[in-house]
């Protein structure tokens, strides 16, 4: 059973960037296997941002990659990233409630 | 085909002439694609305006505005990859479309030993804006107490690839990314002179010695509301049932857009000769001047770009293919201007294709370029256009004057031979 933010995530790739919805598993690696790009993934991340209400941390994801902190490989894994997105998703509800 | 078969069946003479000390090479047309509200291809134009064909405009959405819409078309063939085609926007993806069917035209597509050493010349204005945002902001803006904040709004609100998009320079990369054309690339802003600009420029490098290849072009997508709402407070619009745009001077004149897309493959004849490939036409010179638009000065300027041509050594056109845009009094001063210069240009008559392509800001110069590329290759003016004001006979013509008078600026001639003329 996915989760309801991976089907966010999913149908969100599925309208940005027209990846067929079937071809988008937990275990997708968006790069290698979904096709996106750079300036793609930046879309996706904006439509989520604003389906969401959260602000994805692109380019802190990019820093630690580049700093040896965080793996492409597994970062840009379609579980690994929906769980990031979750995060975001409860911080931004716990700074509300705050 | 080797070097000396092709002199002989195009019965080219190569030339080359020196101006102000430098070196200035014979350049051929070696490729078009123009598409229009009324066809795709260089050749569909050609055909389709064989016939009584009467231009395609439409009130655009619930403006009342009159516009000549894009012809349906899909994108695919040249740009396949959705993702692609999305992040281009309808302005950006109609230019890439149409430049790599000129590449193919040329014979050029996929021969990465060639584009890898074409320049890419672009006539371009800024892409699709995100309108629903642009309402959103506005309807906010009341609110807003610090200008800062409308920046904020819309780099936090706007699309990334809208973003990139609105980038003019980024037609010229997308072409790059798409084909392998990975020459230099410069792109020129500012309404009808940036097509000006960009064929000229183009024509400069192939001249010169730059490259032996450059591939020269523009778009224009005339269905943005944030174009029409721009042209339509200027009161430049044409506001009135249709009108072909020479008769638009009694209700105070105006121009109706028109979406088009033009690019054109400039090649150094020795070049093209030893690809083997068959030319359009030749590029006999270009004259464009800034004119203040007082009065009277579109004749001057008109005569004084004609005075540089002939001292080329070019003769006279047999037809003028008019960028006549509509807007008076400026259409009437360049009928009249061109009236005047008859005694220099002689009795060549005048053909507007503003009429039923409508007016293209940046690709107008560039498309009317192409279309006479298009006529001269068959060695023919195009047939009378029933809504103009003087017939043309599809007379045999080896000559072709492309004229440029903007709606507020960008003054410009072009002439275009056949290779025997």
């Amino acid at each position: 059973m996915e989760s309801k933010t991976f089907n966010i995530v999913a149908d969100t790739i599925t309208e940005e960037c027209g990846v067929p919805r079937e071809k988008i598993t937990p275990d997708s690696h968006v790069i290698d296997d979904l096709g996106l790009d750079s300036i793609a993934f930046l879309d996706t991340c904006y439509a989520l941002d604003v389906k969401l209400n959260i602000k994805i941390p692109f380019e802190q994801w990019v820093s630690d990659i580049n700093a040896g902190k965080s793996d492409l490989k597994e970062l840009f894994k379609m579980r690994n990233l929906v769980a990031e997105i979750d995060k975001c998703v409860l911080n931004e509800r716990t700074t509300r409630s705050v | 085909m080797n070097a000396q078969r092709a002199r002989s069946e195009y019965g080219a003479v190569l030339q080359e002439t020196i101006i102000s000390g430098v070196p200035h090479r014979d350049v051929w047309v070696t490729g078009v694609c123009l598409v229009s509200s009324g066809a795709d291809g260089a050749e569909e134009h050609w055909r389709r305006l064989q016939g009584r064909f009467g231009p395609l405009v439409v009130e655009h959405g619930d403006t009342g505005l009159l516009v000549h819409p894009l012809l349906p078309l899909d994108f695919s063939s040249e740009i396949s990859n959705p993702m692609d085609r999305k992040r281009m926007g309808q302005l950006q993806a109609l230019g890439v479309y149409t430049a790599g069917r000129a590449l193919t035209s040329a014979g050029l597509k996929g021969r990465s030993d060639f584009l890898s050493r074409t320049a890419v010349v672009v006539g371009c204005a800024g892409g699709e804006r995100d309108i629903a945002l642009d309402e959103t902001i506005f309807s906010e803006a009341s609110r807003f107490s610090d200008a800062a904040l409308l920046n904020q709004r819309l780099s936090a609100r706007m699309r990334p690839s809208t973003f990139l998009s609105q980038l003019p320079n980024l037609l010229a990369g997308n072409i790059s990314i798409q084909f392998g054309v990975t020459g230099g690339s410069r792109t020129t802003m500012g309404e009808e002179l940036a097509g000006v600009n960009a064929f000229k420029i183009g024509y400069q490098l192939t001249a010169d010695g730059t490259y032996d290849l450059a591939l020269v072009g523009g778009a224009f997508n005339a269905e943005r509301m944030d174009l029409l709402l721009l042209y339509g407070f200027g009161q430049y619009l044409w506001q009135h049932a249709y009108q072909p745009v020479l008769n638009r001077s009694t209700r105070g004149g105006g121009y109706i857009l028109g979406s088009l897309a033009a690019f054109l493959v400039l090649e150094e004849a020795e070049h093209a000769i030893s690809r083997g490939v068959a030319p359009w036409c030749r590029v006999c010179g270009l004259s464009a001047h800034h004119s203040r638009r007082a009065e009277g000065d579109i004749a001057r300027t008109l005569e004084k770009a004609w005075n540089e041509l002939e001292q080329l050594g070019t003769a006279g056109p047999a037809g003028i293919i008019s960028g006549a845009t509509g807007a008076s009094p400026s259409t009437e001063e360049e009928m009249d201007a061109l009236v005047a210069l008859s005694s220099l240009l002689g009795q060549a008559r005048v053909w507007e294709s503003g009429s039923i392509f409508g007016h293209g800001m940046e690709a107008s110069f560039l498309f009317n370029l192409g279309l006479a590329a298009v006529a001269l290759r068959h060695g023919r003016i195009y047939p009378s256009n029933p809504e103009a004001h003087a017939p043309l006979d599809a007379e045999m013509v080896s000559r072709l004057l492309v004229t440029s008078v903007g709606h507020l600026g960008g003054e410009a001639i072009a002439l275009l031979s056949t290779l025997n003329s």
